[in-house]
């Protein structure tokens, strides 16, 4: 019996990681398309520049010469748009990557049951009445339009669910029998978030994580929609898209569409992944 | 009254087909109670939840009959078998707090359930249809339970709302579900007792499924014993408890703990229902298994040339009496 | 009565997070590097221009100075003016709330009849293929920024097949001035002006639908989440075993389920007042959120913080509003 209370779950789920994502079609499908994705607009040769103009073919409808079309500056649009997931994409990840991080840090702490952290997570609440968008576009303008700010930004807005999500986790968790056993036997509150509780709420953290990059991608088109955040003439799907909304009005789809295309297709692969992970996640509880 | 015939009800799942119903044959009688007993995952709820129509996906009933009254349920249209539950056939289940609807006040309940059945009447109709049938389940104050919410209600008070819902359109046969199992000891036996007499006052029909033995031998007129998704012997309950022919019935009811005894302990685990085993269920726990056993599956066979008493095992022969087997036993031992 | 004490507290709350949001639209100022007044001003300002900007925002007084009178202006109704335009914020939004308020109000209008649909018909038939096709759905519906889809309606609707005005605002061209309420479509029936009411209908077809389709992703998520977890209740299957029609029985599950649909319905909503400003700027809206972003872009700070203000206070109440209604629905709570 008591061997059957000290067994971690942890352990078993974490070494079981690999094979759930082996065996989970969506995530491999997923993660395969960012990854080629990221990977063609590095290394691919692409039929034009991306930054380089043709003033004499402006507004051209997709061809055999320009697959995506011109837009009214002469741009190639299928060389920008696989061009711009060098820039949005990584953005979105590093920003995915420091909420995780932060998130996980203070998701931890605040996954006590004692009066301050409940007191934490009432201001996440209020937090959350904030309108977010403006408030990123107005950290993001007054820092001065970095690239950085574009990370704070995304920061300012996935922290919070994710240490609401890892408290919730951890709550259930301190509750059950093996973290009980493992107090019992002395091991330090340190250790027992670190090597009991951590490994547990790994799962659907990651997958939490894959719906907060899908949600960067978002918030990096809508920013640089706006034109907060980035330098023209570099590429990134958001300013495209605005440079193409004037054009729409008199039927010039193809330049809103294609970016707008690579933006929908890229959140998707990140929801799909997120699904995957999600299912496992469940499946192993 | 109700003859259920080979009905079969699996579900899938991620690790594969849950073969939780597998050809189950029983039949009640007018004025009959017949009680269903086994271990908890034997597929007890699953059979009468197949009978009932209410198997939802990923479930699916792949073969059988179940004729009440000369209308197979499971052949006729889900319309059809939607309105023989709750006015010919009532059902009672385990969790009366989980059964109540949290937001509907009582009184709403019974509305809805009554003109879903009987078309457009009144508020005021339907409330002195409700009225009565809460004083019949021996309510005092049924007012003021009708106008209260399933969290007010204690959880005897609550089981007898539930089952003057099950009984307000004057079903003929009654289905519970474990009825009592979620209430304490003192309420169980009001619960039962107040099953009983409405059953047989009105000359009505009950299944009732539980895992208490000692429930069955006081309140059964006939017993089914399940194991692994399949009836292995059913009978008059006085037989089946004076001489139980099949090997695990006799386990099971060696379990039933008497003062100053043992509880039988049974060694072996219940076969999984996803890699079900080719012979008998049963054949890895039982002590007088044959080697056919685990290879052939026994058929369904009369006991002792007895009506309605039924045994599948290879150890009882049609015709030889349960007890003489036992010396067959031995007898194959030694040899 | 538990009702009663439980409302109590959530409006205690109130104080506490109109405190929280104040402090931050003050603290807004501070988060800017070197000096504010530069950077509003422009690189290319005077030094008198500079000046003048510093004491209009009380730059050259000591920051609980500042936040003193802040909060005291505030107390009066008085938001500041415009750095550019030197208009009151106070009657400028007056103007802008409803504006914003009607378009999200009819969006999440939308959400809930399609999100919802999607969600029930996913619990409904789970594990079918109806189940597949709305999950499906949902997913894609939660991949399209809104912006994109209203440049993809407007192109659709607008230029192709015409049925739709094109993105100029709430009415186009009209000399409808709006009043009492400034709500147009409420204010337009109290005058009995049927054919602007139908004109302001028509421009908002397209901004509601773009906001109303992509925001029916998150309802349709949660709607699916509490649903199939209703319909898989004891309560459904007793429901079920009483010969209660389906559509009853979706009912009974749906009961159960709504308490975080609402409470979900009221996030978005808080979340709209803001987030609906790329697609208010698409549309010409001249909501809050289309002043927002116009502001930050020119720093125009009193702007900023009176709409960051704004915003989150119609989240605050929209919040607590259906906090208490989910309370008062719930006979659990109300009667305890």
């Amino acid at each position: 019996m008591s061997e059957r209370v000290l067994t971690q779950p942890g352990r078993r789920r974490s070494s079981a990681m690999p094979a759930i994502v082996r065996e989970n079609a969506p995530v491999v499908l997923g993660l395969a398309f960012i990854v080629l994705f990221l990977a063609a607009s590095f290394f691919a040769p692409l039929p034009y520049g991306p930054t380089t103009p043709d003033p004499l073919a402006t507004s051209q409808p997709p061809s055999a010469l320009h697959w995506f079309g011109t837009d009214a500056n002469g741009f190639d649009v299928f060389s920008r748009t696989i061009a711009a997931a060098q820039r949005d994409i990584p953005l979105a990840l590093a920003g995915t990557l420091a909420s995780l991080v932060l998130g996980i840090v203070f998701g931890l702490l605040v996954s006590t049951k004692s009066r301050w952290s409940e007191r934490a997570i009432r201001g996440l609440d209020v937090f959350q009445a904030f309108p977010l968008v403006i408030i990123g576009t107005a950290i993001v303008t007054l820092t001065g339009n970095r690239l950085e700010s574009v990370v704070l930004a995304i920061v300012l807005l996935n922290v919070p669910r994710f240490m609401r999500l890892i408290r919730s986790e951890a709550l259930a968790l301190r509750e059950s029998r093996f973290i009980e056993a493992a107090r019992a036997l002395g091991a330090s509150p340190l250790r027992i978030l670190w090597r009991h509780i951590l490994p547990n709420v790994m799962g659907i953290t990651l997958a939490q994580s894959s719906i907060a990059a899908a949600h960067s991608i978002i918030v990096i088109a809508a920013l640089s929609f706006l034109g907060v955040g980035v330098s023209p003439p570099d590429p990134s799907w958001g300013l495209m898209i605005q440079e193409g909304a004037r054009q729409m009005i008199v039927g010039d789809w193809w330049i809103v569409v294609f970016p707008g295309f690579a933006v929908l297709v890229t959140v998707a692969a990140f929801n799909l992944v997120a699904d995957g992970l999600q299912a496992a996640a469940d499946a192993s509880q | 009254m109700l003859e259920v015939e080979n009905v079969t009800t699996r579900f899938r799942s991620r690790r594969g087909v849950v073969h939780a119903v597998n050809g189950v044959s029983f039949r009640v009688g007018s004025s009959e109670i017949v009680g269903i007993v086994g271990e908890s995952g034997c597929g007890k709820s699953a059979t009468i939840r197949s009978v009932l129509g209410l198997i939802q996906p990923p479930g699916e009933i792949v073969g059988g009959r179940a004729v009440f009254d000369g209308t197979d349920l499971l052949a006729i249209p889900a319309g059809a078998l939607r309105r023989l539950r709750g006015s010919e056939i009532g059902f009672v289940a385990q969790n009366p707090f989980g059964s109540l609807n949290p937001i509907l006040s009582v009184a709403a309940q019974f509305h809805n359930l009554i003109v879903a059945h009987r078309g457009r009447l009144s508020r005021k109709q339907t409330r002195d249809m409700a009225l009565q049938a809460l004083q019949s389940v021996g309510i005092s104050g049924p007012e003021r339970v009708l106008d209260g919410y399933a969290h007010e209600l204690s959880g005897g008070m609550a089981q007898r709302v539930v089952i003057g819902m099950a009984t307000v359109l004057g079903p003929r046969l009654l289905v519970a579900d474990e009825p009592t199992t979620a209430l304490d000891m003192t309420i169980q036996r009001q619960i039962l007792d107040l099953l009983q007499d409405l059953v047989r006052k009105r000359e009505r029909s009950m299944i009732l499924v539980t895992h208490d033995l000692g429930v069955v031998a006081q309140y059964c007129d006939r017993v089914v014993v399940m194991y692994a998704g399949k009836v292995i012997e059913t009978g008059p309950t006085a037989q089946v408890f004076a001489r139980p022919a099949h090997p695990y019935t006799q386990a099971l009811l060696g379990s039933v703990p008497r003062r100053g005894e043992e509880i039988g302990i049974l060694a072996g685990r219940v076969p999984s229902l996803i890699d079900y085993p080719p012979g008998c269920a049963f054949s890895n726990r039982c002590v007088h298994a044959l080697d056919r056993c685990a290879r052939i599956v026994p058929a369904s066979r009369p006991v002792a040339g007895e009506d309605g008493w039924n045994v599948s095992c290879h150890l009882v022969s049609g015709d030889a009496d349960p007890l003489s087997r036992e010396e067959d036993v031995r007898a194959h031992r030694a040899g | 009565m538990k009702a009663i004490r439980i409302i109590g507290k959530r409006l205690l709350l109130i104080p506490i997070s109109v405190f929280a949001l104040v402090t931050l639209c003050f603290a807004l100022v501070q988060i800017i590097p070197g000096d504010p007044a530069i950077t509003v001003a422009g690189s290319y300002a005077s030094p008198q221009e500079i000046a003048r900007v510093r004491t209009e925002l009380g730059l050259d007084r000591p920051w609980h100075e500042r936040y003193l009178a802040y909060v005291g202006g505030l107390l009066q109704g008085d938001l500041g003016r415009s750095l550019f335009t030197g208009r009151p914020i106070t009657s400028e939004l007056a103007r802008r709330v409803p504006a914003t308020l009607q378009l999200i109000t009819l969006a999440l209008l939308v959400s809930w009849i399609l999100g919802l649909s999607l969600g029930v018909a996913g619990a409904y038939f789970r594990g079918s293929w109806p189940d597949r096709v709305t999950r499906g759905m949902i997913t894609v519906l939660q991949s399209v920024p809104d912006f994109l889809l209203s440049l993809l309606l407007i192109f659709v609707l607008y230029f192709m097949w015409q049925l739709a005005p094109a993105p100029v605002g709430q009415l186009g061209l009209s000399s409808f001035t709006p009043g009492p309420t400034g709500f147009l479509l409420i204010d337009t029936l109290l005058r009995g002006d049927m054919a602007t009411f139908l004109q302001a209908l028509h421009h908002l077809m397209l901004p509601v639908l773009s906001l109303g389709i992509v925001y029916s992703a998150y309802l349709g998520r949660v709607g699916r989440s509490s649903m199939t977890k209703a319909m898989q209740s004891r309560q459904v299957e007793f429901a079920r075993a009483c010969g209660l029609p389906e559509w009853r029985v979706v009912q009974y599950a749906f009961l159960e389920a709504r308490a975080p649909i609402l409470t979900y319905t009221a996030i978005l909503f808080g979340a709209l007042v803001g987030g609906a400003s790329i697609t208010e700027t698409i549309f010409a809206w001249q909501g809050v959120g289309q002043w927002g972003l116009e502001s930050i872009l020119k720093v125009d700070i009193p702007v900023i913080q009176g709409v960051i203000l704004v915003s989150g206070m119609v989240s605050i109440l929209v919040y607590l509003f259906l906090d208490v209604l989910v309370m008062l629905l719930d006979p659990r709570v109300r009667y305890e």
